[in-house]
């Protein structure tokens, strides 16, 4: 009884772990992408520019 | 004993995977529940803000935490952008992150080339502009960009 009860204890420590572990990550993620998206918003090219397929082969074209 | 435990565990991170639990823990606040700072720096997004995810507001709110320190012309150009920026798929959010990141890494007379050939481009036929749109690589594939490959031992900001 003793032994089961540690067990639960450790299966119940993993969990908050891993659950925590998580939220870290979720956390980290949403930072990096706001980090991104504003640098984005205020960068000097339009988000057009950055969304544009046409003018990402344009910039790769030698033509003029 | 275990086996109720191993249980808890299971369930505790399949909760955690599903996205209802995620906007429980991430908080999904509907646009009244913001403060009027918040209100205020969001604004353009008010009319989407309540169709958001809660991993996206949660996303908003820490720029708009940030936003009091910002250089005004870049609160000013931000303001201006938000609204276009949310109004894009996650597809092409993100196709505009990837591109983002790899100009970002250009050097300063190579960023300043881009700025000047957006200009150009702006200024191409639409026959041409569609022509290069129609040769674009399909999405999810970056064009190789010699031109504008960084040079060597550069690193990502």
């Amino acid at each position: 009884m003793r032994r089961g009860a540690w067990l639960g204890f450790g299966v119940l420590l993993i969990a908050a772990a891993a659950f925590g572990y998580q939220q870290w990550q979720i956390y980290n993620q949403t930072r990096e992408i706001a980090e991104i998206d504003v640098e984005i918003l205020t960068s000097d090219l339009p988000i057009d520019a950055y969304v544009d397929r046409g003018f990402q082969t344009w910039l790769t074209s030698d033509k003029r | 004993m275990i086996a109720a435990a191993i249980g808890i565990l299971a369930l505790s991170l399949a909760l955690a995977q599903s996205p209802s639990a995620q906007a429980q823990i991430l908080g999904s606040p509907s646009w009244n529940q913001l403060t009027p700072k918040e209100q205020e720096v969001l604004a353009p997004l008010a009319p989407d803000w309540n169709n958001l995810d809660a991993q996206r507001k949660q996303k908003w709110r820490g720029i708009a935490q940030r936003y009091p320190s910002m250089a005004p012309q870049d609160q000013q150009k931000m303001q201006q952008q938000m609204r276009s920026w949310s109004e894009l798929t996650p597809q092409q959010r993100q196709a505009a992150r990837e591109q983002y990141k790899s100009l970002r890494q250009l050097p300063p007379d190579k960023k300043d080339e881009v700025r000047q050939r957006w200009q150009e481009y702006q200024n191409l036929p639409p026959d041409q502009k569609r022509e290069f749109q129609s040769r674009a690589a399909p999405p999810g594939g970056r064009i190789p960009a010699p031109a504008m490959t960084p040079p060597d031992g550069q690193r990502q900001r």
